[in-house]
Parts: C-alpha cells; sequence; structure tokens
C-alpha cells in the first residue's frame, strides 16, 4: 500500500512537473487558452462568426452536477467578455424529452471564461442523447454533448419523489475530490416543476449522515449542510478512509420530512 | 591489583554505568562490592529472586517472557505463546519505560503484540534491571519506573582469546525447538562477539488436551558486538541486534503476525576512569521495527472481511550519561537523552464487493523528546543514606505527514502538534539499624504523557473490551504520588523481605465510551476515547522469603499483590491478583534439583461493566526441573536440564490472559548448552 502511495506521490510530482511544461508553454502563446486541466468538450461557429468553445473539469460531462465553462472568441481570437450567455439543457429520448437543472453563466475575468453548471441526470447512449443549447446575444447553438456515467458504484446526482409528490434533483457539488478527513460538503437541490423546468429550492434543511455500505459504519463530527442560496446546501462531512460512501441525505422543510433518504455514492 | 583484576573491574565499571542504575542483582557479587561505595539501599526481592532467575538463564535458551514472569512484582500480559507484555506491579504500556540497554524502542503493532521484550533472547542478555522508581534512575518519564534489557557485551582480555557457546532445546508440547550459537574473540585492544538463536513451535496443547490453534510461532535473533579501545580510558562500541519473527500465531487475537522484524543499531564511546571514580557513556542509536497482521490463515467463516495491517516504528536517540563519585558520601550520575520517535500503522480492507478501503490506524505519528535525569546518593552517615533524584522531560507530538493530517482533520480540529514538559521526583531514604535489618521509606512524583496511540489512535479494537478506540490529543499528563516502604531481615540461614506500596493517580487515562460514534470493527460493542479519570489508586504488597535450613537446600517464596481502583471505586483492569510462587532448590554436587508452584488467587475485583473485563478463578500449578553441569578437562562447560512443566496437566488461565485462553497443559523440557 505504501509503494502504491508513494507511486501515487510520484505520479502527481510528474503530473505537476507535466502542467508546469504545459504552462510555461501556453504562457509564450498570446492567446488566451483555459488552464490545461479543463478539457475541450465540442466547439462551433456562431452565424455572426463568433466562436463557441465548451470546456469540461473532467474529459467529459459526467451524470453529476457539471461544471461547464464557455469560451466565446472573436474571429481575432480576442475574447469577448461583455456577451449575454445562457445554457439549457435537453434529453431526447425519442418519445420524450426533458430537461435538467441548470446554473445560468457568470463572466470570470480571470480565466475569461462564462462559467455555468449543469446537472445531467443520465449518461447520453441508446436510451437518448444530450443536448447543451448555448445561446450567445441570441444566437443559439446546440451541442451534441456526451454524458459519460460516474464510476461503477457510484451516484453524484439523484431524483428522489418527496412526500409532497413532488420530484427532488439532488446533486453533491462538493467535495469534487473527496479525500479520507474532513470535506467541505456541498449539495444542489432542485425541485421538478415540469419536464424542462428545475428551479433550486433553498427552503429546505437537509440532515447529512455518511455511511459505508461494505462495512455498514459511519463517520463523526459531520456538520449538516445549510442553505448558501440558489438551492445551494454547505456542511462538512468526514471520510475516516478510502472506498465506497453513501451519504444519506434527509430533506426536510419546516420540520417535515420530504424526502426520508436521498441516498448518493462516492467512491475514492 | 593484577592487570586481569583492573580491565575486569574496568568493564564491570563500564556495564555498570551504561544500566546508568543501581549495580542489578544478576551481577555478580564481586562487582557489586566493588561499585557500591554506598550504602546498598533496600532492594525488595531481588536477592532471592537472582537464584531463580540464573537458574533459568544459565541454559541461554529460556525464553525472556519467562524470564521476567519469574520477576517478583513483573506479570505478563498474555495474547499468544509469544511476544508477552510486561507490567510492572501492574502498571503497563505507557505507564513504564522498556528500554534495550538505554535506548528507546517502540513497538510497531496497534495490537501491542510487539512489546520490545521480545527483541532480546537470553544468549544476547546480560541481566535485566527493573526499577519502580520514575525519577532520576529512570529511562523516560513514567508512573513506575521500567525494565531495562542490558545487552551482553564483549570484555577486553589481557591476551588473546576465543570462547564459544552452542545449545539446543527442545519441548513437548507445540514440538518446540531451539538452537543457538555464538563466539567471542577477545584481545586487550579489540573484542568481537557474535551470536544467534533459532526458535520454533507449533500449536501448543492446553491441558484439557485441546490444542489451541494459532499459537505457533517462528523467530531468529542476532546479535554482533564489538569493542575498540581507543586510549588508556576510553572504547567505542558499536552493537546490532536483528530479530525476525515470522508466522506468529495470537489465539486470543483476531489476526496473527506474518512478520515481525526489528533491526536495534547503536555506536557509543564510553570514557571511564577508575582512579577517578568517573564513567561517562555516549550513545548513538537507531532502530526500526516493522511488523506486519494478518488473517488469511484464519478460517473463513471467522474473518468477516480480509484485511492487511501493517505497521512500522523508527526510533532515532541519543544520551550521554555520567556518573561520578567525588567521595565515598556521593553517588551522581546524570544523564541527559533525546529521542525522535515515529510510528506509522495502516490498515487496508478488501469486501467481497465495493472498493477496498484504506486508513491510518496510527497517522504518521511522532513525538520528539529530550529529557535530564540527575541523582544523587548521599551517605549521610553509617545509618542513614539519602537518594534524590529527579528527571525532567520535554516532549513534542506532531503528525509527520500531510496525509496524517488530512485523515485526523475529520477527527481533532486544529492543530494536533502538542508540547508538554514533564517532572518526575523521587525522594529514598534507606536506614540501617542493625546489621540484620534494613528499613526504606521512598515518595515520589510521577507524570506522563499519554502515548502518541492514546493520544491519536484511529478507530484501533481493543480485544479486552471489544470496543473501537479513537485518541485524544488533549489528554492531561498522568500523574501519581508514589509512596513505598521496604523492610529486610536476614541472618545467616533466613532472608525476609517486605515491601508495601501505594500509587495515587491524578487524570488517570482510560477509556470511556462515546455515544453516537458507528464502530470501525465488524462486530465491535462501540467506541470509545481515552479520557483522563480525575483519580485512581493502585496498592499493593510484596513478600519475599529465602530459608536455608541445611547446606545445599534452599526454600523460596515470593507473593506480590496489587489492587487497583478508580475514582468510582471500580475494579482497574489488567490488575494482577494475589500470586505467589513458592520453590524448593536443592544442589547435589553438580546437580541441581528444582520444584516450583506458581499460584495465583481468583481476581474478582473487576468491572465488566466499566472494563469489559471478566473475573478469573484461581490456579495453580506445579514445575519440577533438574540441571547438571559437566565439567570437562579444560575449560569447556557442559550444561543440561531437564524438566516437566505443569506436572499435573492443569487446564487453567490468569487474569493478565486476554480472551481467557488456556495456558500450556503438561511440557517436557529438555536443553543442552556447552561453553567452551
Amino acid at each position: 500500500m505504501k509503494s502504491i502511495l508513494k507511486m501515487k506521490k510520484i505520479t502527481n510530482i510528474i503530473l505537476l512537473l507535466v502542467g508546469i511544461v504545459f504552462l510555461a508553454a501556453c504562457s509564450k502563446d498570446t492567446e488566451t487558452t483555459p488552464s490545461p486541466e479543463k478539457t475541450k468538450i465540442a466547439e462551433s461557429t456562431t452565424s455572426s462568426g463568433l466562436i463557441v468553445s465548451l470546456y469540461s473539469d473532467n474529459t467529459s460531462y459526467l451524470v453529476a452536477y457539471n461544471k461547464v465553462y464557455v469560451q466565446v472568441k472573436k474571429a481575432d481570437g480576442t475574447s469577448l467578455s461583455n456577451a449575454t450567455v445562457t445554457y439549457s439543457s435537453l434529453m431526447d429520448m425519442m418519445t420524450m424529452t426533458h430537461s435538467s437543472p441548470v446554473e445560468q453563466p457568470i463572466y470570470n475575468t480571470s480565466d475569461q471564461l462564462y462559467e455555468g453548471a449543469v446537472v445531467f441526470s443520465m449518461p447520453s447512449g441508446d436510451m437518448g442523447t444530450w443536448g447543451l443549447t448555448v445561446k450567445v446575444n441570441n444566437e443559439s447553438l446546440v451541442f451534441n454533448v456526451p454524458v459519460n456515467s460516474t464510476a461503477t458504484n457510484t451516484k453524484h446526482t439523484g431524483t428522489f419523489v418527496g412526500t409532497d409528490g413532488k420530484s427532488y434533483s439532488v446533486s453533491i457539488v462538493q467535495p469534487a475530490a473527496p479525500q479520507t478527513g474532513m470535506n467541505d460538503l456541498e449539495v444542489l437541490v432542485n425541485v421538478k416543476q415540469d419536464l424542462l423546468n428545475f428551479p433550486a429550492d433553498a427552503s429546505l434543511t437537509i440532515e447529512v449522515t455518511p455511511e459505508m455500505p461494505s462495512m455498514g459504519h459511519g463517520s463523526p463530527n459531520n456538520v449538516n449542510p445549510v442553505s448558501s442560496g440558489n438551492g445551494h446546501y454547505t456542511g462538512k462531512v468526514n471520510f475516516t478512509m478510502t472506498g465506497d460512501w453513501r451519504l444519506h441525505l434527509k430533506l426536510l422543510r419546516n420540520n417535515t420530512v420530504i424526502v426520508e433518504d436521498a441516498a448518493l455514492d462516492l467512491l475514492f | 591489583m593484577n592487570k586481569k583484576q583492573i580491565l575486569s573491574y574496568c568493564c564491570a565499571l563500564a556495564i555498570y554505568t551504561a544500566s546508568a542504575q543501581q549495580a542489578d542483582s544478576l551481577s555478580s557479587n564481586a562487582i557489586d562490592r566493588t561499585l557500591l561505595l554506598k550504602e546498598v539501599i533496600v532492594q525488595p526481592e531481588k536477592e532471592i529472586s537472582a537464584i531463580y532467575q540464573e537458574q533459568q538463564r544459565s541454559n541461554l535458551q529460556v525464553l525472556t517472557d519467562k524470564i521476567l514472569e519469574s520477576t517478583p512484582g513483573i506479570n505478563m500480559i498474555r495474547r499468544g505463546n509469544f511476544a508477552m507484555e510486561p507490567t510492572i506491579r501492574s502498571l503497563n504500556n505507557g505507564q513504564i519505560t522498556m528500554t534495550i540497554d538505554g535506548m528507546r524502542i517502540f513497538g510497531a503493532c496497534t495490537d501491542r503484540m510487539d512489546p520490545i521484550s521480545s527483541y532480546v533472547e537470553p544468549n544476547n542478555l546480560e541481566s535485566l534491571s527493573f526499577d519502580v522508581n520514575p525519577g532520576g534512575g529512570s529511562y523516560g518519564s513514567s508512573m513506575g519506573g521500567g525494565i531495562n534489557f542490558k545487552l551482553k557485551s564483549p570484555s577486553f582480555t589481557s591476551s588473546k582469546k576465543m570462547s564459544g557457546t552452542a545449545g539446543l532445546g527442545f519441548e513437548s508440547n507445540g514440538q518446540a525447538f531451539q538452537s543457538l550459537a555464538g563466539m567471542e574473540y577477545s584481545t586487550p585492544n579489540f573484542a568481537i562477539q557474535a551470536n544467534g538463536i533459532f526458535r520454533r513451535s507449533a500449536n501448543y496443547t492446553a491441558g484439557n488436551g485441546q490444542e489451541i490453534s494459532f499459537s505457533q510461532y517462528r523467530k531468529w535473533n542476532g546479535n554482533v558486538s564489538a569493542l575498540f579501545k581507543t586510549a588508556a580510558h576510553s572504547y567505542l562500541k558499536t552493537d546490532y541486534i536483528q530479530d525476525e519473527g515470522f508466522d506468529i500465531g495470537y489465539p486470543a487475537l483476531t489476526m496473527d503476525v506474518s512478520f515481525a522484524k526489528a533491526k536495534i543499531g547503536s555506536i557509543s564511546y564510553v570514557y571511564f576512569h577508575p582512579e577517578k571514580n568517573i564513567s561517562w557513556e555516549t550513545k548513538g542509536y537507531y532502530n526500526y521495527i516493522d511488523h506486519a497482521m494478518d488473517d488469511t490463515q484464519r478460517p473463513k467463516e471467522t474473518v468477516p472481511m480480509h484485511m492487511d495491517m501493517p505497521g512500522n516504528s523508527k526510533t532515532m536517540g541519543a544520551y550521554s550519561a555520567l556518573t561520578y563519585q567525588p567521595s565515598l558520601k556521593h553517588h551522581i550520575k546524570a544523564r541527559l537523552d533525546g529521542f525522535n520517535n515515529q510510528l506509522s500503522a495502516e490498515m487496508t480492507m478488501y469486501p467481497d464487493d465495493g472498493a477496498a478501503m484504506f486508513m491510518y490506524t496510527l497517522p504518521d505519528l511522532a513525538r520528539t523528546d529530550i529529557g535530564l535525569n540527575l541523582s544523587d546518593d548521599i551517605s549521610l552517615n553509617d545509618q542513614f543514606n539519602l537518594q534524590i533524584g529527579g528527571r525532567f522531560d520535554y516532549a513534542h507530538d506532531y503528525i509527520f505527514s500531510e496525509v496524517g493530517k488530512e485523515q485526523l482533520s475529520g477527527m481533532f480540529p486544529g492543530d494536533l502538534s502538542r508540547n508538554r514538559f514533564l517532572t518526575n521526583l523521587n525522594l529514598e531514604l534507606g536506614y540501617t539499624l542493625s546489621h540484620a535489618w534494613k528499613f526504606s521509606a521512598e515518595v515520589a512524583r510521577a507524570a506522563r504523557s499519554s502515548t502518541l496511540q492514546e493520544a491519536y489512535s484511529f478507530y484501533i479494537y481493543n480485544r479486552l473490551d471489544g470496543y473501537d478506540y479513537i485518541g485524544n490529543p488533549d489528554l492531561k499528563q498522568e500523574q501519581s504520588t508514589n509512596i513505598n516502604l521496604s523492610t529486610r531481615f536476614h541472618s545467616a540461614h533466613f532472608v525476609a523481605e517486605i515491601s508495601g506500596f501505594g500509587y495515587f493517580f491524578n487524570n488517570y487515562i482510560t477509556g470511556s465510551l462515546l455515544d453516537g460514534y458507528s464502530v470501525m470493527t465488524i462486530g465491535a460493542n462501540g467506541v470509545k476515547h481515552y479520557v483522563s479519570l480525575p483519580s485512581a489508586k493502585l496498592v499493593g504488597a510484596e513478600l519475599a522469603l529465602k530459608w536455608s535450613p541445611v547446606e545445599n537446600l534452599i526454600l523460596t517464596s515470593l507473593n506480590t499483590y496489587t489492587r487497583g481502583s478508580d475514582n468510582q471505586g471500580n475494579g482497574l483492569p489488567m490488575i494482577a491478583p494475589l500470586k505467589t510462587v513458592n520453590a524448593v532448590l536443592y544442589n547435589l554436587k553438580k546437580v541441581s534439583l528444582q520444584a516450583e508452584s506458581i499460584s495465583y488467587a481468583a481476581q474478582n475485583n473487576v468491572n465488566t461493566a466499566v472494563y469489559g473485563e471478566t473475573s478469573t478463578p484461581s490456579s495453580t500449578i506445579l514445575n519440577l526441573n533438574i540441571s547438571k553441569e559437566f565439567k570437562f578437562k579444560g575449560s569447556p562447560v557442559l550444561r543440561a536440564n531437564a524438566g516437566v512443566d505443569n506436572v499435573l496437566d492443569r487446564e487453567y488461565v490468569q487474569h493478565l490472559d486476554i480472551m481467557k485462553i488456556a495456558r500450556p497443559g503438561r511440557n517436557f523440557l529438555f536443553r543442552m548448552t556447552a561453553l567452551f
């Protein structure tokens, strides 16, 4: 185990070195490129000639809460910082279509990207394909984005039917890279209004209970997430070891249990 | 004095200094007389127990555990047939110190399967000195002193000399077998010794004829030691021990040990000047303990989930110890020491479905400690002598890796490094009423910091009470006030020694239930963490008698009793009940016959609800032994002995046996050792 850890350490160092080399290579380039850990998922050009690129923190979008970054460049290569950009997602399942929770992007001056988020609730594949519509200054581009499942036995987002009859989408925002010890916990809750509208729900109380399903034990010192606005709830979660962890999230509204056990699974 | 005498004096002095303690009972009388310029303070039972130990040690084959077990005041916590853990007057673990030649060594096992006593063997053990005093004579801060295993050292000789040892032994129970060999080469300026021992045992059989599964072991131990004379009054000494155990079964635990390896090295510089009564030793040392627990040999149905649990312990340290006798009235000892210990233990679990799970049980813990000992034995007059001593420690505990810190961040908030300053003081007054009667009274103030395990354990399962334990970095120092009163009477044929003692604790460290925590170990009863009880006490007495009614016949009786209670009056765990060892020793020419009985009273002063311990019935066993020494022309000596342990094949357990696994039944022993 130790040697594996050591290997990991070495790999990390190598990755870091590679990263530094990349950075150095990039800095020579006058063109602004997002930092190298982001992957370009797709690129398209609007009829007015704006080049719109989609980026992800991962090598593809996942069935999870995904940060979705958009770069908008003019034909001459300069970034456009004052565009009005909106996202909408659509799953086309032949017999029906539905959307998913979306957080509209805001321009981030430091990396010159429009940063928003989309919860993809199922993988693309035989069941259907995900279309992500990016609207830039009233010009719409539709990207067919592949959405991959997360690792086996993990579940980063889920839809749970509440005692009030409504469906709630619950997604893990943080920890994106869980580690042993205390982690920041952030969850996003959206309520399904109809097939196309998933407004954020900031009026809940959440209780978190982590569990290792293969051991049956939990962990102490967790802090229940409290609303930080826009459907986000932040707290703390303590992972005492690596492995499979299940987060049992209990959603309450005015002391009434809405969802008894919104269970999401992590693996690290 | 001829040259030889001077040399032996020098060596004796060196040995004496290295142990930096009162000359041990096992050193010969000649050395005692040469060195103890002061009055001998009453050392209860030492002389009497010495007969025993010499008997056992003479063939160089008896396990160190057994030698310790027959020392009054020492009881062994037993988890298997190997590597038992010593307690002194029922004080254990962090409450006592265990050192090898003054070196601090810390076991790597989270289940305390590897007390450091398992890394010394009788063939490399010169003596063991055991001190109940937490003050000036100690090797670290403690509640009740400690045990120092003094390693055998080669010695300079006036002319070139070569000698050797070889031995073989067999025990019927468990088909145990041991073999040893050693050699020593000495010249006036250089001396070297090397020795090794190999031991093997299969499962033993208890008194009811039941084979105890997972009680096997296999190990070897090797030691090389060399002396180089650097000047008339100084020499260099190097010492290296390697001890490797394999496939060691622990029937009382849920896992065995696939290997336990120790590498212990040191180099020291000794300056001695007999005319000026100065001896000064400076030593640097390093040791590395590597340990891996193993559940792969256990039946599948008893292993809910396979896991790997390796651990290691690294200690680097140094000390400089000076003894100086400026006059007949003073015997001054000073010692400055320091060490850094790093402990790391981890657990990887492999569920049938799901990903492997990894965590540290000891998340990269470290302690740096610097200590100073000072003591003076003052002969006030012919009747009174006073010993005054102190030890002062500065200890810094910290987590030495980022992953360790991250893992503990979920358990304890904030920076987890801790600094402590510890003071141990002792004062002892000896009074010689007459040639026959001696008295001594001792008071001491002891303090120790929590062990790294007590401070930062991460769900370590304790088999005794069935709870997972979590550390507590904010434990206060455990402190105690110790009182010890002793009397010694001796006449030509009769010796009696009696002592009574009390340890009155503040901030006694023990486990306490943590509500709402879920267990990590499958099947554990719950989770406990370490807390400080406001008070606890431990009282007891020791009585030793030796009577020699006729020549060549010696009767001895060694009796010890301890009783512990916490602030609520609950019996403390791991307290040995009344123990009595009675023996008859008869020497006829070169043959000696010995019969002994070892009895323990029942221990009913237990609290199952609080400490998880259950009461233990009384037990008695009978052992017989016959030894003969054959002398040959020239100097070779052959020592042979045969014996039967537990002659009546009793099925029995003792109170400090974890899980009360029956001890070995009848066992025939045959040992032969040649010295040439």
